[in-house]
């Protein structure tokens, strides 16, 4: 087994790293560096958020999400029903498509999807960020394949304030929040596909 | 939960945050401890656990010190961790007679199955302010200390002591009682996860209750025993407890039920006088409060208030009242948002007065 269950202090520590990713869209918040040394960052917001009364799929991690559904007694359920979301590819524009973005009545009803986030590695695109919480001016570094992702992103997020919020998790434990009220602008810089 | 955020200039709100933390760390007297504010202020983090509907007295006790001494706040504190715990489990349907009792009395009855047990109690102390030194306080509970050691040696309680028979259980059996027991068996509401309204069932209104700030809660009950609302009751109590009570839960793996730990709490038991045209008036009714902690005050209100509600069957609004407005936080919260910003409301509050002298100028005009 690669996970472990969360102590309620570490579990606080992993909830305020991504309560501080969603207050501050696109800045680079950190969850704790001893906890991802010891498993896959990619697990710990679904160690930390979901429980017995919170349902939650990770279709292409099967061993994970048995590991997580065994320490957290959270529920796997299809994608459309799931209230948390992991994946570790960039998913289909289908799966995308197809998650739960709740109601104008009941908006909190949206999946809370857990991607990983592979920047810097990969990022040669630079995206600009708007919305509630972003100072004027922030970007993202992504990689050709989340761009898609974020595209997808807009479209379910268009009838707010339905929506899916998203934090992007490295493998080194960095996130970043996008909630679904983050407007996401493509933009050309210097470190863009296109320039080099 | 009611309103919390707050925007503005963020390096003011920082350098006020700041001021309270260092204000607080940074003082002449010693550092107060956790142990402290259990021993010493028992009846206080007791409150917050209650109010905060956590069960985690040294987490209370912290949650005092971080907010200097403001029961709301430190309530407010521990309701906002809770909000981040995961549920691993739920617990068992609990026998409130599997409570082991450290104070028991009954108001009504003087000889009543299983004895009074006054426990822990300041109900027939004359209230003087000790104005004692501090030399002679501790001089004084050395020698208690001693005392108590030669003492507790030779006290055993006696099994009818721990758990009493209910004076309840002896007025059914005099059939002075309604009997009001349902025959299905309902899950309860969850106050947490759902915000109860009316009309809600009475799990609905009693983890409310629970939960409720103690002094709206008392607040409500004199306003309703004291008549302005067209009520006048005659109340007496069967039952005021002290009692560790067991927290069951099934094991995952074997299925069995297992006790995980002991919370306290306060219990009571209303007896309430019938009197109305459609009541049986030749028996009683029981209303019926419990919350964590030593906090008989609420419990008792809790009480009164739960069998006062079920007689009002929805003529008043006392079950709104209950379930909207006495939850500490709802009303603290909705009340301190009126310390942030409110520059535009303000504003177009002024726009609207300058437009209706203006309406009133045209018109005289």
């Amino acid at each position: 087994m690669r996970l472990a269950p969360l102590t309620s202090k570490d579990s606080t520590l992993v909830f305020r790293a991504l309560l501080q990713a969603f207050a501050f869209p696109g800045r680079v918040a950190q969850l704790p560096p001893h906890l991802v040394a010891r498993m896959p960052a990619l697990s710990l917001p679904l160690l930390a958020l979901t429980d017995i009364e919170t349902s939650f799929c990770a279709p292409d991690e099967p061993e994970l999400e048995g590991e997580i559904a065994t320490i957290t007694s959270a529920r796997i359920s299809n994608s459309r029903d799931a209230q948390f979301v992991m994946h570790r590819d960039v998913p289909s524009r289908e799966f995308v498509i197809g998650l739960g973005r709740g109601t104008s009545f009941r908006p909190e009803l949206g999946a809370r999807m857990v991607l990983a986030w592979n920047a810097p590695f990969d990022a040669n695109i630079e995206v600009g960020l708007g919305g509630p919480g972003v100072v004027p001016g922030s970007s993202l570094r992504v990689g050709h394949d989340l761009v898609e992702f974020l595209a997808v992103r807009a479209e379910v997020n268009a009838q707010p304030p339905a929506g899916i919020d998203c934090w992007l998790v490295s493998t080194n434990g960095e996130v970043v929040g996008l909630p679904r009220t983050t407007q996401i602008q493509m933009q050309p810089t210097s470190a863009t596909a296109g320039r080099n | 939960m009611g309103y919390v955020s707050a925007r503005g200039g963020l390096d003011a709100i920082r350098a006020a945050e700041s001021l309270v933390r260092t204000k607080r760390l940074v003082s002449e007297s010693n550092w107060l401890e956790e142990d402290q504010i259990l021993d010493k202020l028992r009846l206080l983090v007791d409150r917050v656990m209650s109010e905060a509907g956590l069960w985690d007295p040294r987490l209370a006790s912290k949650a005092i010190r971080q907010s200097e001494g403001d029961a709301t706040e430190a309530v407010h504190l521990l309701r906002a961790y809770r909000s981040t715990l995961p549920r691993f489990a739920y617990s068992e349907a609990i026998d409130a007679d599997d409570a082991t009792v450290m104070r028991r009395i009954v108001p009504a009855f003087q000889r009543v199955p299983g004895n009074q047990l006054l426990g822990r109690s300041v109900d027939y102390t004359a209230r003087f302010l000790e104005r004692t030194g501090d030399d002679d306080a501790r001089e004084e509970a050395e020698k208690l200390r001693a005392a108590q050691t030669e003492e507790s040696r030779d006290i055993e309680p006696a099994s009818e002591e721990i758990a009493p028979r209910r004076l309840m259980e002896l007025l059914r059996e005099m059939d002075m009682l309604v009997d009001r027991r349902l025959e299905d068996d309902p899950e309860p509401f969850d106050i947490t996860r759902t915000p109860a309204r009316p009309p809600a069932p009475r799990s609905a209104l009693l983890s409310s209750m629970a939960r409720a700030d103690t002094g709206a809660l008392v607040n409500q009950w004199y306003r309703n025993i004291l008549g302005p609302d067209g009520y006048l009751h005659e109340v007496t109590l069967g039952e005021v407890r002290h009692a560790n009570m067991p927290l069951n839960v099934r094991h995952p793996v074997t299925g069995e039920t297992v006790t995980i730990m002991q919370v306290r709490v306060s219990e009571v038991e209303a007896i309430e006088d019938l009197e109305g045209v459609e009541e049986d008036r030749s028996r009683f009714d029981v209303g019926y409060g419990l919350c964590f902690g030593h906090n008989e005050r609420k419990a008792i209100a809790m009480a009164n208030l739960d069998i006062a509600c079920h007689r009002d069957a929805g003529r008043t609004q006392l079950e709104q009242s209950l379930l909207l407005t006495t939850d500490a936080l709802d009303s603290a919260g909705f009340l301190e948002h009126l310390k942030l910003p409110h520059y535009v409301t303000f504003r177009s509050m002024i726009e609207r007065k300058i437009a209706v002298r203006k309406a009133r100028q045209r018109r005289d005009a």
